[in-house]
């Protein structure tokens, strides 16, 4: 037997610190028999493996746009930084869901790579173009993982029509899973390519691309908008307010037809009903 | 808690082997519950954590394996050696899925691994001491509160020594019998402690009550590349070792069957090759004939039966 430890918090902050550091020292106490501290480092190997494994399955793209080398010198960067706060790794990396990084003031994967702009490594991809594969696959992770709810369909509208309701009175809302995404790069497509045909990034075009994300029948949907869709789902998605995302978008588009934009809402099942 | 031991030994009566299953499996999990080749011994274990998601294809798909096959949520971050991040929201997630999927067991380790606001994403060692004991224990009482029904919990892979007041049976039977709960012995685990600390098999097992084990696991491991003469580790990213197996026949037939899972996360191989090796370890059940089976249940602690 070693000495006693009475004090289980302090046993706790030494690892902890270890863990943080690599610096082993206030851990000799509690070893015994003067054992190395070298095997301790299994332990730091292994949060290293987790976390890298689970930026990985989160941004997918980013490990096929990237050497393997690159992708783990830029995700042990972020791990360093901001390591997971919450006790699963699900959505480690991602800006809203469990991971609380708005709450706890951490950035996104995506927003650190921004932030790496002129700070990190030189590589083949400019970094907004990494940030913008990384917000999409992003997006895509976190719409396959929510729950829809309440769905209206087109059956339940044309119901309320012969009854003679009023739709700008319907409290209408997005559906939860609904995410929307802006690039600074035309890059929807070759993140399509790059993500479920396996092509690589052959040309790059720096115009902003607005795209939807949507769960329908459990597998994920993607469109690219237009400028005044664009303002609707993001207006929707704000405010809460069909009627204020109309106005937004006709704001954009004088000519848009608003008749066709909810017969594409209800098409595609993006309302829900505010319960 | 004091009940809590009768409703965990209603649970654990079951005793065929299992898998733990990885999203690549789960068709062919689903096609093999087919009327004319379901094996009834079979079952499933995930884990907890990895199901924290809203909905979607994840969701879905356990809950088809659940109505195929008993399922067992073995959690993986709760850090119940240093229970002061284990959240409202975690145990919360956990409750939920504990009652919507009815697992025939739930589980976690005797380990820690949240501090200070930092989840460090792997199983930490706890030295076995009073105060570590306490804090095992009220982490424990915890996650069994939420979830309302007692839990397992799983002997850690040692690689060094730690201060300790006590034996690492002794610790794991007294923070099981202060609450309740019961021992996930890991096999591995205890073979790799033995090859990396010298702990004594024999005297291990000697210290523990075969029933208040509620799951065995079996797993494969790697040699360290640094230390390769002097470490072994526990990544279940390869086949199960003969060594391994062995204690395994050992473990059954002093202790009488339990449910058996085949841990492997990493080198994945086909399902197929995943069920054979389950398949091994079933063989070992249906081998242990009902004179074993009352030999092992009434063997007294201390008497070695291999």
């Amino acid at each position: 037997m070693g000495c006693t430890l009475n004090d289980h918090e302090n046993y706790i902050q030494a690892f902890s610190h270890f863990m943080r550091s690599g610096d082993a020292s206030r851990l000799s106490e509690f070893l015994t028999n003067g054992q190395s501290a070298e095997f301790l480092s299994i332990y730091r190997n292994g949060f290293y493996k987790a976390c890298l494994s689970a930026l990985s399955a989160n941004y997918t793209c980013l490990t096929y746009a990237l050497d393997d080398a690159d992708f783990k010198q830029i995700a042990t960067a972020y791990i360093n930084l901001y390591p997971p706060s919450q006790a699963t790794l699900v959505a480690y990396g991602m800006a809203s869901s469990m991971s609380n990084t708005k709450e706890n003031n951490i950035p996104s994967f995506p927003v650190f790579l921004q932030q790496l702009e002129g700070q990190g490594p030189e590589l083949a991809l400019p970094w907004q173009v990494l940030s913008d594969l990384a917000l999409l696959d992003q997006a895509w992770i976190s719409t396959l993982n929510k729950q829809n709810t309440d769905l209206v369909s087109l059956a339940q509208v044309q119901s309320m029509l012969e009854q003679g309701e009023d739709l700008s009175l319907i409290p209408f809302l997005l559906i939860e899973s609904v995410s929307l995404v802006n690039t600074e790069f035309a890059i929807f497509s070759q993140w399509q390519g790059l993500r479920f045909q396996g092509e690589g990034i052959d040309r790059l075009q720096q115009a902003g691309q607005n795209i939807l994300f949507w769960q329908y029948e459990g597998e994920v949907q993607a469109k690219l908008l237009t400028s005044a869709e664009a303002h609707f789902y993001q207006t929707f998605l704000v405010t809460g307010s069909i009627g204020d995302a109309l106005e937004s978008a006709a704001q954009q588009d004088a000519s848009l037809d608003i008749s066709a934009l909810f017969a594409d809402l209800l098409n595609a099942s993006l309302l829900k009903l505010e319960v | 808690m004091q009940n809590s031991h009768l409703l965990a030994k209603k649970k654990m009566d079951f005793s065929g082997a299992g898998i733990n299953l990885k999203p690549q499996h789960y068709d062919e999990a689903i096609a093999l519950a087919l009327p004319d080749t379901a094996d009834k011994s079979l079952w499933f274990e995930v884990h907890t954590e990895n199901y924290f998601v809203a909905g979607g294809p994840r969701l879905a798909y356990l809950q088809k394996i659940r109505e195929l096959y008993p399922l067992s949520l073995h959690g993986v971050g709760a850090s119940l050696g240093n229970s002061s991040l284990l959240t409202e929201p975690h145990l919360k997630q956990v409750a939920e899925l504990v009652e919507r999927f009815d697992p025939f067991l739930v589980s976690e380790h005797a380990t820690w691994s949240s501090s200070q606001n930092a989840y460090f994403a792997d199983l930490l060692p706890l030295p076995r001491t009073q105060s570590a004991l306490t804090s095992l224990c009220d982490g424990i009482e915890k996650y069994q509160t939420a979830i309302g029904r007692p839990i397992l919990i799983e002997n850690p892979t040692n690689y060094l020594d730690f201060v300790a007041d006590m034996d690492e049976a002794d610790f794991l039977m007294e923070a099981v019998k202060r609450t309740g709960s019961g021992l996930l012995l890991d096999v591995n685990n205890l073979y790799l402690s033995s090859k990396n600390t010298g702990m004594d098999v024999n005297a291990y097992l000697d210290g523990l009550e075969g029933d208040l084990i509620g799951e065995i696991h079996i797993a494969g491991f790697a040699i360290d590349e640094n230390f390769p003469e002097r470490l072994l580790i526990d990544s279940h990213g390869a086949p199960v070792a003969d060594g391994v197996w062995q204690l395994l026949e050992r473990v059954l037939s002093r202790f009488g069957p339990k449910p058996v899972l085949l841990e492997r996360d990493d080198n994945i191989p086909t399902f197929n090759e995943l069920m054979l090796e389950r398949n091994q370890a079933q063989s070992y059940l249906d081998s242990m004939t009902p004179l074993s089976k009352l030999a092992a249940n009434s063997a007294p602690n201390g008497v070695h039966l291999e």
